[in-house]
């Protein structure tokens, strides 16, 4: 374990490498925490534009809306509006799943885009999108309504995609929202988050419609900013649905139009990401009243926690329905625990993820006997490493966007058992030696949330840290026995 | 914005800065008269204009800075 002398001598080595204005600033960035709750937040300085020249992990505000808050609604076609690549090169790689026929009703993993060319540029894409709008809805009919996700250059041109949204949502009689996140904006994805749900608010929520007549029911929730990585909102509803909730919406994986719509009728919205999705939670809380609550599905003591704190949301019948969902899985959850622990006690790991696994997925590690030892977002704000401080039980390291290589020396000297980030980082620290997960999308693994996915994730970090090939990284002439 | 957290405490919410904070004291708090000085947990002080009647919570309002 790290001391915290260490651990600052450890941050000031790296900031030694930098010129003193940039070793300045990232030395607000870096901080060590011994598991005390500071009140007045723990003294990082988060959500600042990345300084030049360093390499920084982050994405773009247009990663942030049409990668994170709306490419999962499946019945959505979401435009890539401007170059193909931004699209492309992102396509399908959250592994959001869904069900659904892929372009007759759903249209998750497909990728539309308005291939801005030189001409484009020069005289403007309205006229193209408006074709392409009407393309896209005569082509795919079933579509419930399209997002037009701006890249940078439609920013730059100053095209007016509003205009072109309102006229063909008349046309069409479908909800067509134009989403201003060209990536230029904000310092990370996090502003495109913001700017989503607030698109989702002015376009989608406020749009005037029939009342559908739908009642409430006493007991609907709606999961707030689980995206069903590999599955994870499915394993999170079963367990609330077995305590007798029922989970009227998925914002937004594996999520509709309608589910939506349907929100500002439950009677309390779950929140799993806090970070992206805090804007519209706290939007209608002021504006329908209905409260919210951050919960955490990782790991039996979070679950088992954070379903009781659901349930004295509600009545008894709930609570009973709470007690006995935790009755039924833990003796699955304690085997698990018996069986990886002992492979597993002990092992340190490094965390360097977006924007609720830096702490969510800590309780889950600590089940397994295992410690964190540094963690750090790439996109957090203050009041995620406020939350963050919580969790946390031993000295860490916090690392806010955390440059390439500040990571890798962190990673040299600490030396940790296991580093879970994404995969830019993956190959670097595989080739240094060390056992590596991909905690944005599991690793082609998944579900993590909820017991099933504790067994999952239990089992693939045994799989990777124990893994014959970690002891075959010295090459034969290296070994000390060699000839 | 202002809120209560999950122990019933109010809490205020400062977008732009991502200050999330416990409302330790509230200079007036009458029915009839509510607000000025907010002193919040991690020492800053907010100014709102008193208001004639108590806010429903949750609200959002403009305040500035002491
Ligand atoms: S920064 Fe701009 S060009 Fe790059 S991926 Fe984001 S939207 Fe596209």
């Amino acid at each position: 374990m790290l001391t915290r002398d260490e651990a600052e001598k450890l941050i000031q080595e790296v900031l030694a490498a930098y010129p003193p204005e940039a070793a300045e600033d990232r030395a607000k960035h870096l901080a060590v925490l011994d598991g005390e709750t500071l009140e007045g937040g723990c003294g990082i300085t988060a959500n600042r534009k990345s300084l030049p020249g360093v390499m920084t992990i982050r994405g773009c505000a247009y990663a942030g809306s049409k990668g994170v808050v709306w490419g999962p609604i499946k019945d959505m076609i979401h435009i890539s509006h401007g170059p193909v690549g931004c699209g492309q090169y992102s396509r399908a790689g959250r592994r959001n799943y869904y069900v659904g026929t892929t372009g007759i009703n759903a249209f998750g993993t497909m990728n539309f885009t308005s291939d801005f060319q030189e001409k484009d540029i020069v005289f403007g894409g309205d006229k193209k999108l408006a074709k392409l709008l009407e393309e896209a809805n005569a082509l795919f009919p079933l579509n419930k309504g399209i997002s037009v996700q701006s890249e940078c250059p439609v920013g730059l041109i100053g095209d007016d995609i509003e205009a072109v949204a309102k006229k063909k949502s008349a046309d069409l009689n479908k909800p067509i929202v134009p989403v201003r996140c060209e990536g230029f904006r904000g310092v990370s994805q996090s502003l495109g988050h913001h700017i989503a749900n607030d698109t989702i608010r002015d376009y989608i929520l406020d749009r005037p419609k029939a009342d559908d007549g739908i009642q409430a029911g006493p007991y609907d929730v709606a999961i707030i900013g689980d995206y069903n990585i590999g599955g994870d909102a499915w394993s999170s509803r079963i367990l609330l649905e077995e305590m007798g909730l029922q989970v009227v919406a998925q914002w937004s994986g594996d999520g509709t139009l309608a589910e939506l719509e349907r929100t500002p009728k439950v009677r309390l919205n779950l929140v799993h990401c806090y970070r992206s999705m805090n804007y519209i939670s706290r939007h209608m809380e002021t504006k329908y009243g209905i409260p919210w609550l951050e919960y955490n599905f990782f790991g039996p003591s979070r679950i088992a926690d954070s379903l009781r704190r659901i349930a004295a949301r509600f009545d008894d019948r709930i609570k009973a329905g709470a007690e006995a969902v935790i009755a039924k899985y833990q003796p699955m959850a304690d085997a698990i625990t018996n069986r990886f622990r002992p492979r597993l006690e002990g092992k340190r790991v490094m965390l360097y993820v977006g924007g609720l696994r830096p702490r969510h997925v800590i309780g889950a590690y600590e089940d397994l006997g295992m410690e964190v030892v540094g963690t750090g977002y790439e996109f957090g704000h203050n009041d995620d490493y406020d939350r963050t401080q919580v969790d946390l039980k031993n000295t860490t390291l916090i690392y806010d966007d955390a440059s390439g290589y500040e990571l890798e020396r962190f990673v040299e000297r600490v030396r940790p058992d296991l580093i879970g980030s994404g995969i830019k980082e993956k190959y670097v620290f595989q080739k240094m030696g060390i056992p590596f997960r991909q905690m944005h999308s599991w690793d082609y693994s998944g579900p993590y949330h909820g017991y099933d996915g504790y067994a999952i994730f239990a089992r693939d970090m045994d799989m990777t840290i124990n893994n014959p090939c970690w002891k075959m990284m010295t090459p034969p002439w290296r070994q000390p026995n060699a000839a | 914005m202002l809120r209560h957290n999950e122990r019933g405490e109010l809490l205020c919410y400062v977008p732009k800065k991502d200050l999330e904070a416990v409302v330790r004291t509230v200079e007036f708090d009458q029915d009839d008269r509510w607000g000025g000085t907010l002193s919040l947990a991690n020492g800053e002080k907010l100014y709102l204009e008193p208001l004639t009647q108590r806010p429903l919570i949750p609200v959002t309002f403009r305040v500035r800075k002491l």
